[in-house]
């Protein structure tokens, strides 16, 4: 179809001004999620459990180069049928359900306040107050199925996927502007749209999964398949070509 | 020039001086003295620092203080205390200034407190034990520190330390548990080796002298220039030689040897120009075929 | 008969070495002139002409312990010298008796070759940067035990300035410059002999004559 031209005011009385309102709102969300914060109160047990998580790890990867006895001898303490940690504690399983749990409902509501609340609000306004704009072109062509994605508020059927709507640009600019988040707030920002997505959906606390039982049957399993072989069997001979070779 | 007569003499820059103690703090030694004296003749906090480093810098300060007794470092940890109230950080200040006066019952108390609102605080679980062992209950030191790594097994520090609250008390074969516990969180590093093999040098006995020259032949992979591990290598082989020479296991005793006279070759090219001759003491331990 | 003379450089070293790791145990080995040495006689004069520090860390493993003594052991003949002594300083600041101080082992094996051997102990409270006391403890060895001794300050060291010289090697931080065998092993371009530590003293007691020199003058 013939090429479209847009009204060049367009440039900076819309595409511009959708590009610095989402970089804006995203700091200001930043903050005001660190203001908002609560100090996330950690069990001892919850502590012990990860530390006993990651000794376990280690003595899998690096018990070769401890003698056949002493990692029998740990191992013996971790997977014990009677006596070994991993199937001696009783841990309740965590429940998921955040009615249940006032602690994840509350953390819950401010996940949602501080980032999905002001996203729908603000995508409300742009494609209200912006729209039946195109605002921009992709400078690749794209297939049709493209086109929901990006034409969001503009109904054309015979427009090439290519262009996008004032309210898809913003979209598009929440997940775009991640990376310049980071070099402006620094890593591990509270901006970061994906991040936060990505941790709802793994679920995981710092300290350890909410279910560890789960997490002790894996870890009792890979123990009892781990074989111990012995680093240091050829040491000595290693030694001597190492400096062989190099006289 | 030593680093005081630089630092009287002012030779050292403030710049120079703020990498000093950064440095320190990030390899955590203990130059307690040589930083009290930056702080008397520097105004550090005036130099090139952030917010954070400020609040580190002070922190280094206090310990340094303390440990050279300069105790009216109290009032700085005063200050600090206004600045953050409710902080277990600075209470655990105040618990190590009531140990500095040797108060110990009141230092323990506030310990308690903070242990109480916080179980997971680990720094003040490890202010308990340090004030068992400076009063000499070595024992008490000990079950304590078992205890704490009951809950954070991961934490090499505290394995190192009862590695040497065991050692001090004659207890190696646990001692060389704790050396294997810091093998497995830090297998590269060549001074775990060289320590689980100077461990099992001393318990003795052929099997431990065979682990040990393993351990020495690791250590010397991972670091040739360890003299330490060089010269262990060398007594092992020694003593593996005598033990073979009387149970005619000529494979291993060949090995032995080839080791022995390669560490004898080592040690004499570090040390050949030096007025300590080590070879001739080499000569002295060694077995002559 | 029986009679301990020490000479400055071998107090100044083991002071030196105790300042040096004030939170350490530290150990060391006590040379004696062996030229006044007869053959077979109990009860020995000893005269304590040099000290050569070894650990700081690692007291209860034995492999460098070895080392150092068969290594001191070459040195003492070659200088003409016998091993006479141990000196130890506890880590403890409290602790200043034979009982708790580190290597025992390497104290008896020495009591073992030589019957009338000492053993030092540092007194870490009474080291000062201004020393107005020789700060060590005096032990012989009888019936398989270390037993306090009793010594003159003035019997025990010839030198009148030794306190003098210490503490101005202590004031001026010279500590840091001592070398004990872990440091020697930690890097062999070290000089375990601690040849600067004598010249600091030498010079100190040169300088401290000239002054009475000078004062008499006046």
């Amino acid at each position: 179809m013939a090429e479209l031209l847009l009204d060049p005011h367009i440039r900076f009385w819309v595409f511009l001004p959708i590009v610095v309102i989402t970089f804006l709102v995203g700091i200001v969300r930043h903050y005001v999620s660190i203001i908002l914060s609560s100090q996330k109160k950690i069990e001892l047990l919850q502590v012990q459990d990860s530390q006993v998580m990651i000794r376990a790890r280690l003595l899998r990867e690096n018990g070769k180069y401890l003698p056949r006895q002493s990692f029998a001898m740990r191992r013996h303490w971790f997977n014990n049928e009677e006596t070994g940690y991993f199937k001696v504690q009783k841990r309740a399983a965590a429940s998921q359900n955040p009615m249940t749990d006032p602690g994840m409902m509350t953390d819950m509501l401010k996940g949602n306040v501080t980032n999905v609340l002001p996203m729908i609000v603000i995508g409300g306004w742009i494609n209200w107050m912006f729209s039946g704009f195109l605002t921009t072109k992709v400078p690749f062509p794209l297939t049709l199925r493209f086109k929901p994605m990006l034409q969001r508020g503009v109904e054309l059927a015979y427009l090439d996927a290519s262009w996008v709507s004032s309210a898809s640009w913003y979209f598009l600019n929440v997940f775009g502007l991640r990376t310049i988040y980071a070099l402006v707030l620094g890593e591990n920002n509270a901006a970061d749209q994906s991040k936060v997505m990505q941790e709802q959906m793994s679920g995981a606390a710092m300290a350890m999964p909410p279910d560890p039982k789960a997490a002790f049957k894996a870890e009792w399993e890979a123990l009892e398949i781990t074989e111990h072989k012995w680093a240091l069997s050829n040491v000595e001979s290693d030694l001597l070509s190492i400096t062989e070779d190099k006289n | 020039m030593t680093l005081f007569d630089k630092i009287v003499s002012r030779e050292l820059t403030q710049n120079e001086a703020i990498d000093l103690l950064r440095q320190w703090r990030e390899n955590n030694e203990r130059k307690s003295n040589e930083i009290a004296m930056i702080h008397m003749f520097y105004d550090i906090y005036s130099g090139k620092i952030s917010a954070n480093e400020r609040l580190m810098l002070k922190e280094q300060l206090i310990f340094a203080s303390l440990d050279v007794h300069d105790l009216l470092t109290e009032f700085q940890i005063d200050f600090l205390l206004q600045e953050f109230p409710a902080s277990m950080r600075v209470m655990r200040y105040k618990a190590m200034v009531r140990e500095a006066k040797e108060k110990y019952d009141e230092a323990l108390e506030i310990l308690d407190y903070i242990i109480k609102a916080d179980e997971t605080n680990a720094p003040a679980r490890k202010r308990r034990i340090a004030i068992f062992k400076a009063q000499g209950q070595i024992t008490e030191a000990i079950k304590e520190l078992v205890d704490y790594l009951k809950k954070f097994m991961s934490d090499v520090e505290g394995w190192q330390q009862l590695c040497e609250l065991y050692l001090s008390v004659g207890e190696l074969q646990r001692a060389v548990f704790c050396a294997e516990e810091m093998l497995l969180h830090q297998p590269h590093c060549h001074f775990h080796h060289q320590r689980v093999a100077d461990i099992r040098y001393t318990m003795g006995g052929v099997e431990n002298m065979e682990l040990a020259k393993s351990y020495y032949c690791q250590a010397l992979k991972l670091n040739p220039e360890n003299m330490r591990a060089t010269l262990g290598l060398f007594l092992t082989t020694t003593n593996l030689l005598n033990h073979y020479k009387s149970s005619g296991n000529s494979a291993k005793r060949k090995e032995a040897w080839k080791l022995s006279q390669w560490t004898q070759t080592k040690a004499a090219k570090r040390t050949a120009t030096k007025k300590i001759k080590l070879t001739k003491m080499l000569l002295n331990l060694a077995i002559t075929e | 008969m029986g009679e301990i003379t020490f000479q400055t450089e071998a107090y100044a070293k083991m002071i030196l070495h105790a300042a040096k790791y004030p939170h350490c145990a530290v150990n060391g080995i006590l040379f004696a002139d062996a030229t006044k040495i007869k053959e077979g006689a109990k009860n020995q004069e000893l005269d304590i002409v040099d000290s050569y520090p070894l650990f700081h860390h690692s007291h209860y493993v034995s492999p460098m312990a070895e080392v150092a003594l068969t290594l001191i052991e070459t040195m003492a003949q070659a200088e003409n010298c016998i091993v006479a002594g141990y000196y130890a300083a506890c880590e403890n600041f409290r602790d200043n008796t034979v009982d708790k101080c580190p290597g025992q082992k390497i104290a008896e094996k020495i009591a073992e070759y030589f019957p009338s051997a000492v053993f030092i102990v540092v007194d870490n409270k009474r080291i000062i940067r201004h020393l107005d006391s020789p700060a060590i403890k005096l032990h012989k060895y009888s019936e398989g035990k270390w037993k306090l001794k009793e010594f003159n300050t003035n019997q025990l060291f010839p030198d009148r300035f030794f306190l003098h010289s210490t503490s101005q090697l202590l004031q001026g931080h010279k500590e840091t410059e001592l070398v004990d065998f872990d440091n020697y092993l930690d890097d062999v371009s070290k000089d375990w002999n601690n040849i600067k530590i004598r010249t600091y003293i030498l010079d100190d007691i040169k300088s401290e004559i000239e002054l009475i020199k000078k004062n008499k003058e006046i």
